[in-house]
C-alpha cells in the first residue's frame, strides 16, 4: 500500500490518541476513491483488549465499539467474567436498544408518536430493555447496545458512568440517540436521551442532526424533558443556523405527516383503554369489542387488542380485512396447543377427513377458545386431545381454520354456516376451489414480471378444468363436454404449487440420465407449459392389478390420459391469447380512425399508409416494420422496454406515433434524417398476430421424452 | 267558449312541455362531462369509462408517470413539460385539453425507440 506522509501522519496521531486506551488491538487500514483521485484512507481496530472498564469507557467517547471487535479472551475475560457473560448477551438477543416500532406502543405510554416517514437516521432508538450496569471500583457502569445503522453489527451504543449527567436518564421506555460530528478526520461524539418520544421531541431529534451545536442548549447538555419539550423546540428553532434550517426543513415535513397519521392511532389508544366508546375509521364503527360495516360485523372480547398488534389503522383496510386478521390469530392461538405436530398429519388431513368418518367427540375432550360472533353467528374454536381443530364442533382442516373463520362474513344464519363447515369438513376449501375455479397455472404468454416473481399464478392465469364424476364419485379432469378423465387429485394440486412456484423465469441447466446439459434454459411460461404436459401423465397413471389365469397378481400401469386430451386441457392457453388478439384488434381500429390511416398493399404485403408532419410511412402489419412511403426504405423503430401491449397495440403505438412525427422525433430518434434500410434486419421481432398451433408439437415432445426415459 | 277552454288548456300542457324541455337541457349543459381511457396494456387494452375530469387527469398522470404510457389525446401527442408529470402547469394544460374537446378520445400506447442502428451511430 502506498500512502501519502501527510495522510499517514493523521492515522498515526488517530492511532496515539486511541492507544492510550487498550491495551492490544488489530488495525486494518482500508481505502477507496471518494469522487477523486486521491484515496481515501479509514482505520477500523478489531480484536481490542482492555485493561479494565474505565479504559474501555474511555475509549468510547472517542470512537464506537462494536461488540465483534471487542477480544473476550485476554484481559476484560479475565478480570470480569461476569461482565464477558452480560457482554455477550447484549450481542445476542437481549439487546436494550430497538428501532421504534408501532407495537411498542403497547408496552410504553412514553411512545405517543410512531414514525413512519422520518427516515431511521433521524429518530432516536427506544431502550427497550434494563441497560446493563456493571460496578467497578467506585463507579457504576451503564451499557446499551443495538444495532449500528450502517454496518448491521451489534454496537455498543452507548457506556455511560454514574458521575455523567446521561446515566441518569438511561432507563427503559427511555429513547436515545447518538450525533456524530465530523471536523476532517477528527469524530465528535454526543449522546441525547428523552423520557418519551412525541411530536415536539421528535422537531429536536431532527434539529440536533440538522445542527450539532444546537445538543449544547438541552437540559443538562443531553437530556430533552417531554413535559418542556415545546419549549425547547421553540429556543432551539430561534438559535439554529440557516445551514440548520435547510437541512432540517425536509424533516419539519415529515414529521408532521407522521403526527397527522398518528392521530388515529391515538383515538385506537383511547378506545382500548376505555377513554372513548366508539369511533370510525375507514367507515367502520369499532368499539373495544366489536367492529361494524353495514351488515358485516365481528365481536369478540380481545378484538381491538388483537388489531391494535397486527392492523395499521392508518392505513387502507376494510371490516374483511379486519376479519381475516382476527381470524388468523385464533389459527395462531390453536397452533399453540399443538407445537410439535408432524407435519405429516396436515398431508393426510384432506384424505382422511373425505374418507374416514368424523370421531366420536365427547364432552371435556377438547379444549375451547373463548366464544367469539362473525355476522351474530357464534363461532367456538377448539382443538382436541389429538390436536384436532374444530370450529361449532365440526373438524376442519388445520391449515383452514382462519379461511373457515373468514368465511363466516359471507354467511347470515347459523344454520346455513354449519352447513358450510359441514361441507368443508368432508372436503377441504382448497379442493372445493379447485372444483368450482380450475386449477391455475403460469402458461400463458402475457405473464408480466411480477407474475413469474409471485409463488402462486395471477387471476389472469389460465386454468384446467375439474370436476366430481357422480356416478363412479371421482375426481376428473375435464377435457371437454363429453370427456372426463381420472386424475389424482391430491398429487396434481401439491405439484401444481410446485410447478407455479419454480416458474420463476430464472435460467437453469436441465438433467439428463448422464448429467447436466450445458446449454441453459429458461423456466418460463413455455416450460411451465411442458412439465404441465408431463405433471397429467403422472397424475393420470394409476397402478392396476390383475390376476393370470394361473392366479399370479401382477401390478401394471394405466395411463387414461391420451396426447389429444392433454393437447385439449393445454388450449385454454390459445382461447386466452385469441381473446386478447381480438381485443386488441379494437384498440388498432381507434388508433386508426383518428390517424385516418389507410388500408393498403405495400411490398406485397398488408400494411397501413399514415401522414406525418414530416413524410408519410407505411406500416407492415405482419411484422410491425416502418417504410417511408415514398422511398420504401426501412425506417428503425422498436418497442422501448417499458413498452407494454398485446396482438396488434404495436401497430396502434406505431400509427399514432408516426401521425405525431415532428414531435415524436425527440423520442424516436431514427425519425430525424435520413431512412435506416441497413438495420431492416437486425431485430428478430415476432409480434402475436395469430395463435399458433404448437401444443400438438409440445405434447409429442414431452411423450417422446418420457418414453425414452421409461426405455432406459 | 268550449273551443277557447280546449286551446288554454292545450297551451298550458305546451307550455310545461316547454319548460320541461328547458329544464332537460340546462340540466345536460348543467352535468359534468365523462371522459374514457383506452390503455394499451397485456390483455389486449382496457377501457376506464365514466370519468369525472379529476380522475381522467389522475388516471393518465398515473399511466404516464409510472406505467411508461404515451398520451394521445385525438390522436396528437400530449407532451409533458418540464420532465415532472405532476406538474401544476401540466395538470393545468392537460384538464384544459380535455375540456376543450368535445367527448376526446384518449389512448395511451407503449412507449417506441429508435432501432439498434441509432444506438450504433451515436456511439460513434
Amino acid at each position: 500500500m502506498v500512502i501519502k506522509s501527510e495522510q499517514f501522519k493523521e492515522i498515526a496521531k488517530e492511532y496515539q490518541t486511541l492507544s492510550k486506551y487498550f491495551v492490544r488491538a488489530t488495525i486494518h487500514i482500508n481505502y477507496h476513491y471518494d469522487n477523486s483521485y486521491s484515496p481515501v484512507y479509514n482505520t477500523t481496530y478489531t480484536a481490542m483488549s482492555f485493561k479494565n472498564v474505565e479504559k474501555l469507557h474511555e475509549y468510547s467517547k472517542l470512537h464506537p465499539i462494536a461488540l465483534q471487535d471487542l477480544n473476550f479472551s485476554k484481559y476484560i475475560s479475565n478480570l470480569h467474567s461476569e461482565l464477558i457473560v452480560k457482554l455477550r448477551r447484549l450481542g445476542g438477543d437481549e439487546k436494550v436498544l430497538t428501532p421504534i416500532e408501532a407495537a411498542h406502543a403497547n408496552k410504553y405510554k412514553t411512545l405517543k408518536l410512531v414514525p413512519s416517514e422520518v427516515p431511521y437516521q433521524y429518530q432516536p432508538d427506544i431502550i427497550s430493555r434494563p441497560p446493563l450496569e456493571f460496578t467497578e471500583g467506585n463507579y457504576t457502569y451503564r451499557f446499551l447496545a443495538g444495532l449500528n445503522g450502517v454496518t448491521s453489527a451489534i454496537a455498543l451504543n452507548i457506556i455511560s458512568r454514574n458521575d455523567e449527567p446521561l446515566y441518569d436518564y438511561l432507563d427503559e421506555g427511555f429513547y436515545v440517540k447518538s450525533f456524530v460530528h465530523q471536523v476532517g478526520r477528527k469524530k465528535i461524539y454526543k449522546m441525547v436521551a428523552a423520557n418519551a418520544y412525541d411530536v415536539h421531541v421528535a422537531h429536536i431529534f431532527a434539529m440536533c442532526t440538522a445542527d450539532f451545536k444546537l445538543i449544547e442548549l438541552l437540559q443538562n447538555g443531553c437530556f430533552i424533558n417531554v413535559h418542556s419539550a415545546e419549549m425547547t423546540r421553540l429556543k432551539l428553532f430561534k438559535k439554529m443556523s440557516d445551514a440548520g434550517k435547510r437541512a432540517y426543513q425536509p424533516m419539519n415535513a415529515l414529521i408532521e405527516n407522521d403526527y397527522k397519521k398518528n392521530s388515529t392511532l391515538l383515538v385506537v389508544g383511547k378506545l382500548v383503554e376505555g377513554e372513548i366508546e366508539k369511533t370510525t375509521i375507514n367507515n367502520i364503527v369499532f368499539t373495544k369489542s366489536s367492529a361494524v360495516y353495514e351488515q358485516v360485523s365481528i365481536e369478540a372480547d380481545d378484538l381491538l387488542e388483537t388489531l391494535y398488534a397486527d392492523l395499521n389503522f392508518n392505513g387502507e383496510f376494510d371490516i374483511y380485512g379486519v376479519i381475516a386478521i382476527y381470524a388468523a390469530r385464533i389459527e395462531k392461538k390453536l397452533n399453540k396447543f399443538a407445537p410439535d405436530e408432524p407435519a405429516k398429519a396436515a398431508e393426510d388431513d384432506h384424505a382422511a377427513a373425505e374418507v374416514l368418518p368424523a370421531p366420536a367427540i365427547e364432552a371435556g375432550e377438547k379444549t375451547s377458545l373463548p366464544v367469539f360472533k362473525i355476522n351474530n353467528i357464534s363461532i367456538t374454536p377448539a382443538v382436541s386431545r389429538t390436536f384436532q381443530r374444530y370450529i361449532n364442533d365440526v373438524r376442519i382442516n388445520k391449515d383452514e381454520i382462519s379461511k373457515a373463520i373468514h368465511r363466516a362474513s359471507c354467511h347470515r344464519t347459523t344454520e346455513d354456516y354449519k352447513l358450510f363447515l359441514k361441507s368443508i369438513s368432508r372436503m377441504s376449501i382448497k379442493w372445493h376451489d379447485v372444483v368450482a375455479n380450475g386449477l391455475q397455472f403460469k402458461i400463458h404468454s402475457t405473464i408480466s414480471r411480477q407474475e413469474y416473481q409471485d409463488a402462486a399464478p395471477s387471476i389472469d392465469a389460465p386454468a384446467i378444468k375439474l370436476c366430481i364424476d357422480p356416478t363412479d364419485k371421482q375426481f376428473k379432469l375435464q377435457v371437454d363436454k363429453d370427456r372426463k378423465v381420472r386424475v389424482n387429485l391430491s398429487k396434481l394440486i401439491k405439484k401444481a404449487e410446485t410447478l407455479n412456484k419454480r416458474t420463476d423465469a430464472k435460467t437453469f441447466y436441465p438433467k439428463s440420465q448422464l448429467g447436466y446439459y450445458r446449454r441453459a434454459e429458461v423456466r418460463d411460461y413455455n416450460w411451465c407449459a411442458s412439465e404441465l404436459a408431463g405433471l397429467l401423465l403422472d397424475c393420470c397413471t394409476f397402478s392396476k392389478t390383475v390376476k393370470n389365469e394361473d392366479g399370479i397378481e401382477k401390478t401394471t400401469e394405466e395411463t387414461l390420459i391420451t396426447r389429444e386430451d392433454i393437447v385439449a386441457l393445454l388450449s385454454v392457453v390459445n382461447e386466452q391469447k385469441k381473446a386478447i388478439i381480438e381485443k386488441s384488434k379494437e384498440f388498432l381500429n381507434t388508433a386508426v380512425k383518428l390517424t385516418n390511416a389507410t388500408s393498403i398493399e405495400f411490398l406485397g404485403k398488408k400494411a397501413y399508409h399514415v401522414k406525418g408532419v414530416l413524410r408519410e410511412y407505411a406500416v407492415v402489419i405482419e411484422n410491425a416494420k416502418v417504410y417511408d412511403y415514398a422511398t420504401k426504405q426501412y425506417r428503425c423503430i422498436v418497442n422501448d422496454k417499458h413498452y407494454a401491449g398485446a396482438g396488434y397495440d404495436d401497430i396502434a403505438a406505431r400509427l399514432l406515433a408516426l401521425k405525431n412525427d415532428s414531435m415524436m422525433q425527440e423520442h424516436i430518434g431514427t425519425l430525424k434524417g435520413a431512412a435506416q434500410p441497413g438495420a431492416e434486419n437486425v431485430h428478430n421481432y415476432q409480434p402475436d398476430r395469430d395463435v399458433a398451433e404448437q401444443l400438438d408439437e409440445l405434447v409429442s415432445n414431452v411423450i417422446e421424452k418420457r418414453n425414452n426415459n421409461q426405455t432406459v | 267558449m268550449n273551443t277557447s277552454n280546449t286551446s288554454s288548456i292545450e297551451n298550458s300542457q305546451l307550455a310545461e312541455v316547454a319548460n320541461n324541455l328547458r329544464e332537460y337541457v340546462t340540466n345536460l349543459a348543467a352535468a359534468p362531462a365523462k371522459y374514457k381511457i383506452e390503455i394499451a396494456d397485456r390483455t389486449g387494452h382496457s377501457t376506464v369509462a365514466d370519468l369525472s375530469l379529476e380522475e381522467a387527469t389522475d388516471n393518465i398522470l398515473e399511466n404516464a408517470e409510472n406505467k411508461a404510457r404515451w398520451v394521445f389525446i385525438n390522436g396528437e401527442k400530449f407532451e409533458f413539460a418540464g420532465g415532472n408529470f405532476r406538474t401544476q402547469e401540466n395538470v393545468q394544460k392537460l384538464q384544459a385539453q380535455l375540456q376543450a374537446m368535445n367527448d376526446p378520445a384518449v389512448l395511451l400506447t407503449g412507449m417506441l425507440v429508435g432501432g439498434l442502428l441509432q444506438e450504433l451511430l451515436s456511439l460513434e
